[in-house]
């Protein structure tokens, strides 16, 4: 065990656990404030909880070795994607879901297209795709702590699980928003020190990625079938674009306009770290390992550290990789946990529950949903990374296409939605499991189908009903007022 | 003010229009980053890095800067327009 590594960890979650009890009281108020952190969150606060929550563990460790060992242009391309996504998100969403009122995605398509069928698949498909989500990122964490901290794999994963799941619990989307913000501030702090320690350690850039190349000379190129990079990058655009987890930050915004420009903030960041992470980082990752790549392939960031770094930054360091881990798990936690209490407990079955009662049964809901994940922990599936990635896929090829034609499009109407959702997930589902097709492509199959399906769907269909006809247009007005 | 003003502007097939800064940037976006991917592109070498990589880290860094400079002389026209 290490023992100043680990205090660093320790002083880092007891932190975070105060910030979840510092937010009790006015969490569990209402409804709104569990969920959309009162909507008075700031642009700047925003925009690192952004960073936090779309870099995961693997944005910190795992791609710094995927880069080193893949190239950099692989992973690159996934991360600007998913940065890329955001910006798409403020231009396509941010501004009319906000104005909307949201709390969650679920809810505005409830709104939008009034239909108990869509009422019930939408939470649905995004609790099943969030918890595997969920389970990935606590395999992550047991990974860490064995490798940074010396501790068991189980004890990690539950030590890990107790914390974020206790501060969603008792601060809802307060605690998670201010943890993630300081979560974002801290894996930005050690990105950008780590990275100007290693170009001062190998000389410059220029020096960094000669040797590099020298190593391994497809580095900085495009050496995998053009489907890897155009796909995976193309994919984190939509996923970015569409990810209620996301999207959730949202509501938390003071007004419409707070809630686009947090977004490009996230953009901004996500493309900084990318460029520390994956063009500085892993060129020097690959420096340190040299010609033959270890098994491990995480470990090669570790081994950058072990070389440039006291215990004290290496602390550090693993306190960046779990805040990495931490932050994106309550993200997830809390939009999951929203889909069930909020969406379909509330939503469908008791329309009428006090707001502070509301509270309380998204605290319950957040540790069934956690309580499930663990279970589901303890022996994580091989190829989880894989899962998670189709299980993302899967939810943007079904309800990204109902929620921009519900936004945009005045004729879009609940049986045109529905049409999109069943051939959206339907067709992915049938391309996933029924045909051998290059990794990522199904998405790029499965959305015109969804498109196709809900303008079929629409076009047959009475138009809405003029209130909501009048609903959709005011999301679009000049006001910036929410 | 009255209300036409504020509402949006809704094509013939029901499609509502989006603000131009917000189309622009939607479209420079798209375009960009299929072209960096284009073979000559993307096997043109600067840095020993791919010129697909460095075009999408500055696209990725440029467009949200041009779309919050966008924004907020929207948001200053609105007020200079509610002023007047």
């Amino acid at each position: 065990m290490k023992t100043l590594e680990l205090t660093i960890v320790i002083v880092y979650a007891v932190a975070m656990l105060a910030i979840g009890f510092y937010f009790r009281s006015r969490a569990s108020k209402t409804a709104s404030s569990f969920w959309s952190a009162e909507s008075n969150v700031g642009v700047l606060v925003n925009a690192f909880a952004l960073l936090a929550t779309v870099m995961s563990g693997g944005g910190m460790m795992g791609n710094i070795g995927l880069g080193a060992t893949l190239g950099l242009a692989y992973i690159a391309c996934a991360n600007l994607g998913s940065g890329a996504g955001l910006g798409m998100g403020a231009l396509l969403v941010a501004r009319p879901l906000r104005k909307s009122g949201a709390k969650t995605i679920s809810e505005f398509i409830k709104m939008r297209f009034p239909n108990k069928a869509i009422a019930l698949l939408v939470p649905i498909v995004i609790a099943i795709a969030y918890t595997v989500y969920l389970v990935a990122q606590m395999k992550a964490s047991g990974t860490v702590g064995q490798y940074l901290l010396g501790v068991d794999f189980n004890l990690a994963l539950i030590i890990t699980w107790a914390i974020f799941t206790v501060y969603v619990m008792i601060g809802g989307m307060l605690a998670v928003t201010w943890t993630d913000f300081l979560q974002g501030m801290l894996m930005m702090l050690v990105t950008v020190v780590t990275s100007v320690a290693a170009l001062m350690h190998f000389g410059g850039f220029d020096a960094m990625i000669n040797m590099a190349t020298e190593y391994y000379p497809q580095m900085g190129q495009l050496h995998l079938p053009l489907l890897s990079y155009a796909g995976f990058f193309f994919v984190w655009v939509f996923i970015g674009l569409y990810s209620p987890h996301i999207l959730m930050r949202v509501s938390t915004a003071k007004n419409p306009f707070g809630a686009a420009v947090s977004l490009h903030g996230g953009m901004i960041l996500i493309t900084i770290f990318t460029v520390c992470t994956i063009f500085i980082l892993s060129t020097a990752s690959r420096c340190v390992i040299g010609v033959d790549v270890p098994d491990n392939k995480d470990a090669a960031f570790l081994y950058l550290i072990e070389v440039i770094f006291n215990p004290f930054w290496k602390g550090l360091t693993a306190a960046a990789i779990f805040a990495a881990i931490m932050s994106t798990a309550a993200g997830l936690l809390i939009a999951a946990a929203a889909a069930i209490s909020n969406d379909i407990i509330v939503g469908i079955f008791k329309p009428d529950m006090e707001e502070k009662k509301q509270a309380r049964l998204g605290s319950l809901m957040v540790f069934v949903v956690s309580f499930i994940v663990l279970l589901f922990s303890f022996n994580p599936p091989e190829y989880i990374t894989v899962l998670y990635t189709q299980a993302m896929n899967f939810l943007v090829c079904s309800l990204m296409i109902p929620l921009l034609a519900g936004l945009w499009w005045r004729r879009a109407t609940d049986s045109g939605a529905l049409a999109a959702l069943i051939a959206g997930g339907g067709s992915y589902a049938i391309l996933f499991f029924g045909m051998e097709l290059p990794t990522f492509s199904e998405m790029f199959i499965s959305l015109p189908i969804a498109l196709v399906a809900m303008i079929v769907g629409s076009l047959l269909s009475k138009p809405s009903e003029s209130e909501i006809i009048a609903r959709v247009e005011s999301w679009h007005s000049e006001s910036e007022a929410a | 003010m009255s209300d036409e003003k504020t509402m949006p502007e809704v094509r013939t097939n029901g499609l509502i229009k989006m603000r131009t800064s917000d189309l622009i940037a939607l479209i420079v976006f798209f375009v960009i980053s299929i072209i960096a991917f284009f073979p000559s592109v993307r096997n043109t070498m600067y840095k020993n890095v791919s010129l697909n990589s460095w075009i999408l880290v500055i696209l990725t860094f440029c467009v949200p800067i041009y779309n919050i400079i966008a924004a907020y002389l929207s948001l200053g026209k609105k007020t200079e327009s509610v002023g007047e």
